[in-house]
């Protein structure tokens, strides 16, 4: 692995007695997009400023190119940061919001302009340059929050929830933009959102936090397809989580007993052993619905209703002896195909590679 | 009903200002009249007491006076009520409340008890029936305007504009200078006019520490003491029209009736 642009050691933040986040280290890669993901309270807004240095970590410090940042003051950081309120400043023109951070370094006048210029015309913003921001759209405003934080050429952006005070169809094209703007200048990115939509579809690796903990780092891909725990895959929505002992371990796959009967898991990284107790997940994409069994593993289930996600359509089935409803998730016109009714007896089949054990679990008995 | 509710509260306000203005408008009107007495039917116009007014060297001088202490009494209540009001927005410490009720107080006591008080301080390190005297008194009294103006303004910022500054490489001296004065400037601006015409209407404390500098509003009763004259009239209409300009212009300058600037986020106020 190469080594860190940025790393964040054994790091904590109290509040009081409230723990923001507890002990946490990962690195982030120099040029790569990560998304820094969880719902609000999960500490990662508190991680974002502990990076930008608004807030000084309890515990642990965090490194910028191996130099320690530990009690360095906001202003001596080169981490500058996008705000989801944007914060430009209301008195000033787009173009002096965008020399501000120029200013502030010392650089003379007609230097400041050329570059601020620059990069407003970039951002197909040049034609605004002396208009005031409260002018300008909220669009706009983005891009002026952007180019102000980037004109200073750092090597690390951060980015907190800039996107989401913007409509569904103005966030789409903002985020294509930050990702090719991502691409075309080598920067890290550090995003904080609560969407999975935009983590998933800029980030090259995203982090997922849970009150205060790092629950699992790794590719939008692999946290979609291999959720490292529970939390994760509830989180992300798109599986079923069963539950039921170890009967059998195989090279390949392990037979798990649970009360709709036995099944086969593929066993991907965990250590299992007879006896032990076993949580795994069913991919909702990879169950087929018919009125006979298509795969290996097959239940019968009552279909109960369904939701609409554009062409697709997730599919709630309740199965006897589980206590959540089974996840379907079928082409839309697939379903329509299906002709269900509320209430309608269907077989849910799926092979061995739809469900898996949570990467990193150790099913043994004592555990 | 509702009609009715409505006519009466039109009225009820009306009669309100009627209340309120007569006095000022019955002395506009006879400023200008041309008879000694305050009397109807009027008599004729005249600018007589106007002429009289600006070329008595006592009044003149009371003019003077009032605006030598009324311009360093605003610079310097809306430079310390500046820092007030930005210390109460910007730090936590021990006795916070304390603090803004003291600063908060002057305007609660009675004028009264406050000039005697002043004067008794003021003699006792010398310097009551100094100009200066006056200057220290006025400070007092139009502080606590001075600072919740500014306070108001400092309430409408967003706490990502400071926090933005300081990323953008702005130690926390120059995010004063360059983002928080820029961002309260029309409420300073405000807060100076405003203070000025504070100063400029005090009488009770001025009179007491004032000594033989008098202000304007002194000037006007020792002048009542020794007649009943026209002349009155024209130095009351002077300077009501002076103290309501300043605080119309404070008031277009503080942004009353218009849509508040937080800073400019994402979305439209």
């Amino acid at each position: 692995m190469t080594e860190a642009l940025v790393e964040i050691d054994g790091v904590s933040k109290r509040f009081g007695d409230y723990t923001a986040v507890t002990e946490t280290s990962f690195g982030i890669r120099e040029g790569e997009f990560l998304a820094i993901m969880g719902s609000s309270g999960c500490g990662k807004t508190t991680m974002l400023r502990m990076l930008a240095g608004l807030e000084e970590p309890s515990t642990g410090e965090i490194r910028l190119e191996g130099r320690s940042q530990k009690g360095l003051p906001p202003w001596r950081r080169e981490l500058p940061l996008v705000w989801q309120s944007l914060a430009l400043f209301p008195f000033l023109s787009v173009l002096d919001n965008v020399g501000f951070g120029l200013k502030m370094r010392g650089v003379n006048k007609a230097e400041r302009e050329r570059r601020s210029l620059a990069w407003l015309q970039k951002l197909e913003l040049g034609e605004f340059a002396s208009s005031n921001v409260m002018q300008l759209s909220g669009g706009q405003r983005q891009r002026v929050a952007l180019a102000r934080a980037l004109v200073t050429e750092p090597k690390v952006l951060l980015l907190d929830e800039p996107l989401s005070a913007l409509d569904a169809h103005l966030s789409v094209r903002m985020q294509a933009l930050l990702r090719s703007l991502q691409r075309e200048l080598g920067i890290t990115f550090v995003y904080v959102t609560h969407s999975q939509t935009e983590a998933f579809s800029m980030a090259d690796r995203v982090v997922i936090m849970s009150r205060g903990k790092v629950e699992q780092i790794a590719s939008p891909q692999s946290v979609y397809r291999h959720p490292a725990n529970r939390f994760v895959a509830e989180f992300i929505g798109n599986v079923t989580i069963l539950r039921g002992s170890v009967a059998e371990v195989g090279d390949q796959s392990i037979r798990v007993n649970t009360a709709t009967g036995s099944m086969t898991v593929s066993r991907g990284g965990c250590a299992a052993s007879h006896g032990a107790p076993a949580d795994f997940y069913i991919n909702a994409d990879q169950i087929a619905i018919g009125s006979a069994p298509q795969h290996e593993n097959h239940v019968t289930a009552r279909f109960l209703s369904h939701k609409f996600i554009g062409n697709m359509v997730t599919l709630f089935l309740e199965v006897p002896g589980i206590e959540d409803d089974l996840k379907v998730i079928l082409p839309e016109r697939t379903y329509d195909c299906l002709g269900l009714q509320p209430g309608d007896s269907v077989v849910a089949s799926w092979p061995s590679a739809a469900a898996h054990c949570f990467s990193g679990a150790k099913l043994s008995a004592g555990a | 009903m509702l009609r009715f509710a409505r006519w009466f509260g039109w009225a009820y306000t009306a009669y309100t200002f009627v209340f309120i203005l007569a006095p000022i408008v019955a002395s506009l009107v006879f400023s200008f009249n041309a008879d000694r007495f305050p009397a109807l039917p009027l008599t004729g116009f005249t600018a007589d007491w106007y002429r009289a007014t600006f070329t008595d060297p006592l009044i003149i001088e009371a003019f003077q006076r009032s605006l030598m202490v009324a311009i360093p009494v605003a610079s310097l209540s809306t430079v310390l009520g500046f820092c007030a009001a930005y210390c109460d927005y910007r730090f936590v410490f021990r006795g916070k409340s304390l603090f803004s009720l003291l600063m908060l107080l002057p305007p609660t006591i009675p004028a009264v008890i406050m000039g005697l008080g002043m004067l008794s301080y003021l003699s006792r390190i010398n310097i009551a029936g100094e100009i200066g005297a006056v200057l220290i008194s006025h400070v007092v009294i139009a502080l606590p305007f001075a600072m919740a103006m500014i306070r108001l303004r400092l309430a409408q910022m967003d706490d990502a504009l400071e926090e933005a500054s300081w990323n953008l490489h702005a130690s926390p001296a120059q995010t004063l200078w360059h983002v928080v004065i820029p961002f309260c400037k029309q409420s300073l601006i405000a807060s100076f006019l405003i203070t000025a015409a504070v100063s400029f209407d005090e009488f009770a404390v001025a009179w007491f520490v004032s000594g033989l500098n008098e202000t304007v509003p002194v000037r006007v009763l020792v002048f009542l003491q020794g007649q009943v004259s026209p002349v009155i009239n024209a130095i009351g209409t002077v300077v009501f029209s002076s103290s309501i300009l300043l605080v119309a212009m404070g008031m277009a300058f503080s942004g009353v009736g218009k849509a508040k600037q937080s800073g400019a986020g994402g979305s439209p106020a």
